[in-house]
C-alpha cells in the first residue's frame, strides 16, 4: 500500500455544508436528516392545527380534497376561494371530469395561483407561453369543464404584468381577508410558491416577513435546476430554457389563508430519487425561518401530505474501515 | 412566428448564447449522428445502450495491451460500477492480464481546506475504482499496485505530470461522461481555477483543487452516494480534478451520454449533451473540448429524444 494512502486513510473526511446554501446550520441539518418515518408520524408539532400525514398516493388526496371543497361550495352555495399550484395537469383534468360527471357547479369558485413565470424585465408570461402555469390550469380544468358548470372567467385570476403588484389584495378581496385554502408543494430550495429563501422577501423579522405581498422575484439557482428537469422544460436539465424570474404570491397570502394543503410527492418516475426528501425533513424539523420559506406552514392550520417514498431514510454510502483496502 | 414571451437565461448560466442553445435544443436524432464536425476523428454514435459499447471498447483496449504487451495509460471516471464489473469479470473469464495498465482516477472529493477525501470515505471516487475495477480483477491479472493512481493531498499538484510521465506525454485514453453544467471530470466553468475565457490558456491548465459550480453540487446530491435525496448540505462542494490539458492531450477518448433516471425519461444530461457535442468549443462548456480530440461519444437513444414539453408528466 502506498505510504500516502496509509496517512490519509486514518483521517475522517468531513466537510461543511456548501456555503451558498440558504440554510446551512450543519447541526440542525444533521438532526433533520436523521428523522425517520416514525419520528414524523409521532412528532408533536408546535401548532396543533398543523398535521402531517404519510400516504401512498398524495395526488389522490389532492383531487379528493379539492373536489370535496368544490362540491360543498356547490351544495351550500358558498363562495370558495382557492390558491392553486402548477403544473398539475392530471389533477385538474380529473377534477373537471368529476365535476362533469356529478354535475358539480363551480359558479362559486374563485381561483388564484401560487406563481407564474416572468422575464428579466418583470413581464409576466402570458397564457400562450407553452410553459405557462396558468395555461395548464386553463387547458386541463377550465377547458375540460362543461361550459354550464364553469365559473365566470373573471373568477379565474391568472397573474399578469398589470395585476402582480396587487394580486394579494385581489385574493383578500375575493376571499374576505384570505383564501379558503392554499395548496402548495415545497421546492428544492425550501421555497413555497416562488417565495425563495434569498432575495426579495428576506427582511429582519418574521412579523414583517408575513406581511409581504405578491411581487416579481428572482428564481433561485436551485429552483431553476429543479424546474429544468420538469416536463414543462422537456425533462432535459435545460437551465437556459427556464425563465429567470417569477410572479408570486407573498407570505401574507399564506398567512391569511384559512387552510393549507401541502403536498410532497415529487420524485422520478421510478420513485427512486426525490430531491424533496431532504428539504421536506428540514421544513418539518428545522426552525421556522425565512431561509426555509415553506417552514412557515407549521404556523398555520393545515395538512402536509407526504408520499412514503419521499419520507425515506436518507443515507449516504457508509465509510469503509481503514484496513479495507489491503492488497 | 414571434414568441409572445421571451427572456434571457439567468446570468449565472455559463453559456448563454440563445441562438446556439436553440439550435442545439432542436437537433434531431438524425442530425446528431450526421452532424458534419470539422474534426473527422471525433465521432458521435447514437445507440440503445452506451454502457455495453463502452464496456466492449474498454475490454478490447485491455486485451490488445495484453496481447501486444504494450503499456496502456487510462484516465478513469468513477463510479462506473456496472461497466467496470463487466469489464473485469470478462478479463477474469478470458484471462486478460492488465499488467500493462496504468490507471489514473480523474477526480476526487475534497473539503474546503483542500484536503482530498481518502479512499475510505464512502462516496470516494478513487475508493469506488479500487472496489469496482481493481479488486474485482483476479489477483494474477491485476497491474502492480504502483500503477494505480488516486488523488491524494500529496500528489494533486503534480498529478498531470504523473500522467504525462506514465504515458510518454499523455494518457492513451480518457473515459468520461459529461456533467449538468458541462463539466468533464470536475473541470467546471465559471470557477476560479478554470474560469478563463481564453481557450488556448484553458487547454494548458492541469490538475487542480477546485470549488465546483453550484449546479455540480445539485447534480451530485441526486446521486446514490448521497441518498438520492437532494441532500445539498451533505454533498461536497470541493474537489480535485485532472485538467483540460490532461483531457485534450490524451491520444483517444471514450465517452458515454446516458445519465438518466431509471426509465430513461428524465435526464439533466439531455440538453448539455447536445451543447457539448454541437455547440462551440469553449471553456464555458468544458467538455466541448472533446470536439478537438480523437474519440467516440456514445449517446443513448433516450438522450437523443426530442426536447419537447410534457404537460402531463411533471417528473
Amino acid at each position: 500500500m502506498k505510504e500516502g494512502w496509509i496517512t490519509i486513510n486514518k483521517l475522517l473526511f468531513q466537510h461543511k455544508p456548501v456555503s451558498w446554501l440558504p440554510f446551512n446550520d450543519s447541526e440542525i441539518i444533521s438532526k433533520a436528516r436523521e428523522m425517520t418515518r416514525e419520528d414524523i408520524e409521532t412528532h408533536s408539532w408546535e401548532n396543533e392545527e398543523f398535521k402531517v400525514k404519510i400516504v401512498e398516493d398524495v395526488q389522490s388526496h389532492f383531487v379528493i380534497d379539492l373536489f370535496n371543497r368544490i362540491h360543498q361550495s356547490h351544495v351550500k352555495d358558498q363562495k370558495l376561494t382557492v390558491i392553486l399550484p402548477n403544473p398539475y395537469a392530471a389533477v385538474y383534468e380529473n377534477l373537471a371530469l368529476l365535476c362533469n360527471k356529478y354535475e358539480v357547479n363551480c359558479r362559486n369558485l374563485n381561483v388564484f395561483f401560487l406563481n407564474e413565470w416572468a422575464n428579466e424585465e418583470g413581464q409576466v408570461a402570458p397564457l400562450d407561453y407553452p410553459s405557462s402555469y396558468g395555461r395548464i390550469f386553463q387547458k386541463y380544468f377550465y377547458g375540460k369543464l362543461n361550459p354550464e358548470l364553469r365559473p365566470d372567467e373573471k373568477n379565474i385570476h391568472y397573474f399578469t404584468t398589470e395585476n402582480v403588484k396587487h394580486y394579494s389584495d385581489m385574493i383578500d378581496e375575493a376571499g374576505d381577508g384570505g383564501a379558503d385554502v392554499c395548496y402548495t408543494a415545497i421546492g428544492w430550495s425550501g421555497r413555497i410558491a416562488s417565495i425563495e429563501p434569498e432575495g426579495e422577501f428576506i427582511c429582519n423579522d418574521m412579523d414583517t416577513y408575513l406581511k409581504q405581498t405578491s411581487r416579481i422575484v428572482t428564481n433561485h439557482i436551485i429552483s431553476i435546476a429543479e424546474d429544468s428537469i420538469c416536463g414543462l422544460f422537456g425533462h432535459s436539465g435545460d437551465l437556459a430554457a427556464v425563465p429567470p424570474k417569477s410572479a408570486t404570491i407573498g407570505p401574507r397570502d399564506i398567512a391569511n389563508a384559512r387552510d393549507h394543503i401541502e403536498m410532497q410527492y415529487k420524485m422520478t418516475v421510478d420513485g427512486g430519487t426525490s430531491w424533496q426528501s431532504m428539504i421536506s425533513k428540514l421544513m418539518l424539523f428545522g426552525p421556522i425561518t425565512m431561509s426555509v420559506p415553506a417552514s412557515i406552514l407549521r404556523m398555520f392550520k393545515g395538512t402536509c401530505f407526504i408520499d412514503e417514498r419521499v419520507v425515506k431514510d436518507i443515507k449516504r454510502v457508509p465509510d469503509y474501515p481503514d484496513d479495507f483496502y489491503k492488497f | 412566428m414571434k414568441q409572445s414571451f421571451s427572456f434571457k437565461p439567468a446570468e449565472w448560466i455559463p453559456f448563454r448564447d440563445m441562438e446556439v442553445l436553440e439550435r442545439c435544443r432542436n437537433m434531431t436524432r438524425e442530425e446528431m449522428e450526421n452532424f458534419p464536425h470539422p474534426n473527422p476523428e471525433y465521432k458521435v454514435k447514437v445507440v440503445t445502450d452506451p454502457n455495453s459499447a463502452v464496456a466492449g471498447e474498454l475490454f478490447m483496449r485491455l486485451k490488445k495491451s495484453d496481447e501486444e504487451d504494450t503499456r496502456l495509460v487510462v484516465i478513469f471516471p468513477n463510479s462506473w460500477k456496472n461497466i467496470y464489473k463487466a469489464v473485469t469479470e470478462s478479463c477474469n473469464r478470458f484471462n486478460v492480464s492488465c499488467r500493462n495498465l496504468h490507471a489514473f482516477c480523474m477526480d476526487e472529493w475534497a473539503d474546503s481546506e483542500g484536503n482530498v477525501a481518502p479512499v475510505t470515505y464512502g462516496p470516494s471516487l478513487g475508493g469506488a475504482f479500487l472496489r469496482e475495477f481493481y479488486m474485482n480483477l483476479r489477483e494474477d491479472l491485476r497491474p502492480p499496485f504502483e500503477q494505480i493512481h488516486v488523488f491524494t493531498n500529496e500528489n494533486v499538484k503534480h498529478y498531470s505530470q504523473l500522467i504525462e510521465e506514465a504515458g510518454d506525454g499523455a494518457a492513451d485514453l480518457v473515459v468520461s461522461a459529461t456533467g449538468w453544467i458541462g463539466h468533464t471530470a470536475f473541470i467546471d466553468p465559471n470557477t476560479k481555477v478554470y474560469g478563463t475565457d481564453d481557450l488556448e490558456e484553458f487547454l494548458t491548465l492541469g490538475t487542480s483543487f477546485i470549488e465546483v459550480h453550484p449546479i455540480t453540487v445539485i447534480q451530485n446530491s441526486l446521486g446514490r452516494s448521497y441518498g438520492n435525496a437532494g441532500d445539498l448540505a451533505n454533498t461536497p462542494a470541493y474537489a480535485v480534478t485532472v485538467g483540460p490539458r490532461d483531457v485534450v492531450n490524451a491520444k483517444d477518448h471514450l465517452e458515454r451520454h446516458n445519465l438518466t433516471f431509471i426509465g430513461g425519461y428524465n435526464s439533466w444530461e439531455r440538453m448539455i449533451s447536445r451543447l457539448q457535442l454541437y455547440g462551440p468549443v469553449t471553456p464555458k462548456v468544458p467538455a466541448s473540448i472533446y470536439q478537438l480530440c480523437k474519440g467516440t461519444v456514445y449517446v443513448s437513444e433516450d438522450m437523443a429524444r426530442p426536447i419537447t414539453i410534457s404537460e402531463t408528466v411533471n417528473y
